[in-house]
């Protein structure tokens, strides 16, 4: 299947665009390896996941068309 | 009635560059009509001029993922109103470029009483500043930046 990244912040910069499809993922932890193998810079930083607009630390399944994001810090307020 | 108690109705959060102090003072004048009020607390986040390494920052250029972040100030409005005896909220955000000296971030809670405002006024700042996802570039006078983190 198949799910949309979006990156942000500092992540844009780092990854030199701001989405990327990702194919042939089931859940989070095989999206994130997959991830970590292609922008290797994602390994020494910090950053949130949230599937579909919602932070989730766990490794859910995901599902076809699902909106992954990948937050640097925050920086608000 | 839109300030009132409307807790489902999604609200403007972002505005494009600085807030400026008109538009805040336009946003205390609209609030004479309700008498039942007798409390405002008002809390600005300012952008700051900080030296970092020897260069000054001169902005912050913010963006946002705004779908979420909409979504995380709604409950962050929801929990507060469960919380605090308010009349009404407002909370808006800036997204782009703010320069130093200018205003950023704007919070406004009223209630019948001091307290329920204060409380409620700390409240949202804090999860505003923990929970939306709102990133902020920090651009010094020759042009670099750095990405700023809350603490």
């Amino acid at each position: 299947m198949k799910v949309n990244v979006l990156f942000f912040g500092m992540l844009i910069e780092k990854a030199g665009g701001s989405t990327v499809i990702v194919e042939n993922v089931q859940n989070l932890s095989e999206l994130k390896f997959k991830l970590e193998t292609q922008y290797s810079f994602l390994d020494e930083m910090n950053y949130l996941v949230a599937v579909n607009q919602e932070v989730v630390q766990d490794n859910i399944e995901l599902n076809e068309n699902d909106e992954i994001a990948l937050l640097p810090p925050y920086a608000g307020g | 009635m839109e300030q009132t108690k409307t807790k489902k109705k999604p609200k403007k959060v972002f505005i494009e560059g600085a807030i400026s102090p008109q538009f805040i003072a336009d946003s205390i004048a609209k609030h004479s009509t309700k008498t039942d009020i007798g409390a405002h607390n008002i809390f600005m986040g300012q952008v700051r001029a900080d030296v970092i390494e020897g260069k000054e920052v001169k902005a912050i250029e913010y963006s946002a993922y705004a779908e979420m972040a909409e979504k995380e100030l709604h409950n962050i409005r929801e929990s507060a109103f469960e919380q605090f005896d308010l009349t009404c909220m407002h909370i808006y955000h800036s997204l782009g470029t703010v320069k130093a000296g200018e205003i950023s971030f704007f919070v406004f809670v009223s209630s019948k009483h001091r307290d329920e405002c204060y409380k409620a006024s700390r409240f949202i700042v804090e999860e505003v500043k923990a929970k939306a996802p709102v990133f902020g570039k920090e651009i010094f006078d020759d042009g670099t930046h750095i990405w700023k983190k809350n603490d």
